[in-house]
This record gives C-alpha cells, structure tokens and sequence, in this order.
C-alpha cells in the first residue's frame, strides 16, 4: 500500500462512508434494494466495456435492473453496488468499483444535485472525523450550462447544431492542447454513427485539455453540468434538443452522472442500436440488445416519471481522505498489481 | 494488441521503430472516449515523446527479443555488453542506457534487448549488490528506528541507507525505486 492509511483506518474511512450514504438515503425515504450483478443484459454503451463471465456479463451499472424494479412500482430507491469496466486503470479509474445509484420517482436534476451536495458534505465531515483531519468542504456549488462551460473554459463557442467538419476541429484544437501531445485516430464517416462519435471525441479530449485544468483552479467550488448534446443523450431523455443529463465534480474530480430517465422503448432501442453501430466501427463486438429491459419500459406504464444518479463511492472516499488514488483509498489496495 | 491492453514497458512498433511505454496515464470522462495518455521512449535514439491514443484504437507490438549479456565497460558514448557463451559483443549508445547506466557495474548480467538483429536496451536484474563508497557517519545515540542518512555506492549513484551501513560494505539495491533493500555480508 502506498499511502499512509493502513488496513485498519481504510476499514474505518468505509465503514462510515457507506454507513453516511445509506443514511442520507434512507431518510430521503429511498428503499434500499440489491440486483443481480452477473447478468445477460448490460447497457449498450460505446466506451464502457462489461466484463464477460462465460455467456453473461458483469454489470457496468446496476441501471436496467433498477429500473425494471421501477417499472414494477418498486418506487424510489437505491443501491450500493460493485460494477466492473473492463480494461479501466489508472489514479482514478479501476476495473471494479462501487456506483451508490439512486432513482427518483417524479423527481428531477435539481433533486439529483441537491443529493449530491447534500451526500458529499456528509460523507466529507464524517470520514474527515475519521481520519482525524480538518475535513475538505466545498465552499459553493455551481450549475453550468454544457455550453457555456464550454466556452468558459475554452474561449471558443461551441453550438448544439454544430457540424461534424466543426466538431472535428475543434477536437483537433483542443486535441493540441492536451499535456500528453498529439491525438491519433479518425472518426467515421457514416452520418448515422459520426454524429456519436464526433460528441463522444469531444467531450474526452475537452475534459481533459481544458475542462481539467479549469476545474484545477477552483478545486473548492462544486460543479454541476447539465443539458448535455442531444447526441450524448445515453439514456435520458431530451428536452428542447439537449440531453437532460448532469455530471458532477467535487474538488475537480467528477464523481456523479445523472439523468432524466427515457421511459420511450422505442427510442431507447434505436439509441441502443446506434451505440452498436458505433461499436462495430470501433472493431468491438455488438453488445446484445437488452431485450427484457425494453420489455419491462414497454409494459403495462412502464417507467415511472423519474430520475436517477450513480455515484462513485470509492472515488468520493479517496476525495473525503485526502489522498490521490484510488488504490490509496480502497479496502484492498488496487487489485492489480502493476498500476 | 488493443488500446486498452496499454501499459507501462510495453513495447510498440511506431513507424517502423521500436518505441517502449515508460509512463502511462488514462483518463476518461464517464461517457466519453478513454485517452490513453503515455511517454514513449525510443528504443534506439532514446528520444522520449508524448502520445495520445484514444479508446478503440489498435496498435502494432514490436518484436524485441531478450538475450543475456555480461556489462564490460564504457567509453562514455558507447555501454559494450558480451554474450558469456558466445563473446560476441554489441554496443548500447549512452542516450538509450540513460539512467540505467547508475547500476552497470562490471559483468553485471543484464538482458540485452535486441530489435531486427540491433541491440536497442537492456533489462536490468530486479536488485543488485554495491559496494558503498561513501556513508555519511551515523548520529551516535540516534535510536529513532527507520532514520536513514546519505550514501553514495561504487557506480556513483546516491541514496539513502540505515545509520548502520559504513564504506566498504555491500547493499542490495532495488533498481526501480533506486532503494536500499539489505546489507549483504561479504
């Protein structure tokens, strides 16, 4: 183990992380729930790799299993479950992790982001108490616009009907600016898939070229970001063409991905069947369409009017006890050896 | 080889050059494409670069074999090394050995990396044994467990070592973290 937190402590820095999550989830009258996490049906994703157990998958998220809870009028709920991604390694990235997801029936971003101001101030204090430091404290939450965090962090405008030769010059810009030089690789060309990959390239390379060290300036103020391209909609719906989808960072890492849900099947699939495509281009296998998922949208009412995050617990410790890894944070150390 | 099958030492064919991974970061926003953020080094000019892959690209290996050598000596711009069952011998440019060159002591063996018959680096065993040439002199009363003090070994290299350890005695360095490991006995 390379930080200074030894067996004992880290066993502590959980123990009341996990205990300050449920806590503040349950009061909120959430019913906590456990889903499968070996499964056929895993959400169809581009750059989110299940990892194979034979003909099933680990989950990525625990996402379509609670929401055919909530389809089942399980009401709202959550879970504290462990998902694992394949080929993710890295100071803040490791192949098995822990998502606290949580579903709002009629609830909405703001609702989700309150949470996740609300969560992140107690699990600070408390493992701060913990590990006998002076707790980290976000000073100020902000909401920005996808847009216009955009351009405040680039200088540049940037429009939802942009172009595929304009996002691509951008990303090229951008890709300029990266601490790590040169970017390779091309996009498609196909219009069905370029739109995808084309937002998908963006957003990456933006993140980490400019929204990064943006966010490095101001480490203790909370940042939501919300609206996201319509093409980067995954599975939340879209309003007035853009993505009802907010991501979440505390002391400049982001840890919190949330949506308004997409009830519509048919939508769901086609989007489902548009990832594959992309997929397919980026010589990986087509994922199975989660049939029984779309299933359980299109019964009966299907999803109830909702909304739901996934938090990353292990990251939001590491954060809370002041260290810069998750292998310096989490229980065992890194489950690899050579990171 | 995949994207995602990146890491440290491994070694890539980039346009006809053999290139290893010296350095290796991932970053990744929770939808978007990993990057794949990695220093390579040039296997053969030693020249170290920034690159960038993003998620789905695919990349060459290189072919780089391995042979076991004896160190011999330098002339300050060439490292020569020799096969014990054959005394072929091969020269290493200064540039490609670089920080290595703090662990070269005489017949030390070492794996030779060879790339389309060329020998392009080497492999250094996971420790070694050193004299110490210089120790400064331990505190007297100083009992503080873990205290360590200044030392410089045969092959120049400096780092620290227990207030026990005096000129003239040998050491296990890990060549990695460039750290005292144990005192040997001679």
């Amino acid at each position: 183990m390379t930080s200074g937190y030894g067996p004992r402590a880290r066993a502590e820095i959980w123990d009341s992380g996990l205990a300050t999550i449920r806590g503040y989830l349950r009061e909120e009258g959430m019913l906590e729930v456990t889903t499968p996490w070996c499964t056929e049906e895993v959400a169809i994703e581009p750059y989110i790799e299940p990892v194979r157990a034979g003909d099933l998958c680990l989950i990525t998220s625990p996402e379509l299993w609670m929401k055919r809870l909530l389809c089942g009028g399980v009401g709202s709920s959550f879970q504290i479950a462990h998902v694992l991604r394949h080929g993710e390694r890295g100071r803040l990235h490791a192949p098995e992790f822990h998502l606290a997801e949580w579903y709002r029936v009629l609830g909405t971003l703001a609702d989700l982001q309150r949470d996740v101001e609300r969560v992140v101030d107690a699990v600070a204090s408390r493992v701060g108490a913990v590990v006998a430091e002076e707790p980290r404290r976000i000073e100020r939450w902000e909401r920005w616009d996808f847009f216009d965090l955009f351009e405040e962090s680039t200088g540049m405008a940037l429009f939802p009907d942009a172009s595929s030769a304009q996002l691509r010059a951008l990303t090229n810009g951008l890709g300029e600016q990266l601490s790590a030089g040169a970017i390779s690789g091309e996009g498609p060309a196909a219009p069905a898939v370029a739109a995808l990959w084309d937002w998908s390239a963006l957003l990456s390379v933006w993140s980490d070229a400019a929204l990064q060290p943006w966010l490095d300036k101001r480490r203790g103020v909370g940042v939501h970001v919300e609206d996201f391209p319509a093409d980067l909609a995954a599975l939340a719906v879209v309003r007035d063409g853009r993505a009802r989808r907010s991501e979440s960072y505390a002391f400049g890492v982001e840890i919190a991905n949330g949506y308004e849900e997409l009830g519509c099947h048919v939508e769901q699939k086609s989007r489902f069947e548009r990832v594959n495509a992309l997929r397919i281009h980026e010589g990986l296998a087509a994922l199975p369409v989660p049939r029984r998922f779309l299933a359980a949208l299109a019964a009966g009412e299907g999803l109830p009017d909702c909304a739901g995050i996934a938090l990353g617990v292990d990251r939001l410790l590491m954060l809370a006890a002041g260290v810069e890894s998750l292998a310096d944070v989490q229980l065992t150390g890194s489950c690899l050896a050579d990171t | 080889m995949d994207v995602s099958d990146l890491k440290k030492n491994v070694k890539l064919l980039i346009d006809g050059n053999p290139w290893m991974v010296t350095d290796f970061q991932f970053v990744k926003p929770g939808k978007g494409q990993g990057l794949y953020k990695c220093k390579i080094k040039n296997m053969i000019s030693g020249a170290v670069v920034d690159r960038t892959w993003r998620s789905g690209e695919k990349l060459e290996t290189a072919n780089v074999e391995s042979r076991s050598m004896q160190y011999l000596f330098t002339d300050g711009v060439q490292y020569t090394f020799m096969d014990s069952e054959s005394f072929d011998q091969v020269e290493i440019a200064s540039e490609v050995i670089s920080d290595d060159a703090r662990f070269l002591m005489d017949q030390l063996e070492v794996d030779v990396l060879f790339f389309q018959d060329r020998a392009v680096g080497v492999t250094l065993p996971g420790h070694v044994v050193m004299e110490v040439t210089e120790a400064e002199p331990g505190v007297k009363g100083d009992t503080t467990s873990g205290a360590t003090k200044g030392a410089t070994v045969q092959s120049g290299l400096s780092l620290q070592v227990p207030l026990f350890i005096k000129p003239g005695e040998l050491i296990k360095i890990d060549t990695r973290t460039c750290a005292y490991i144990e005192r040997v006995n001679r």
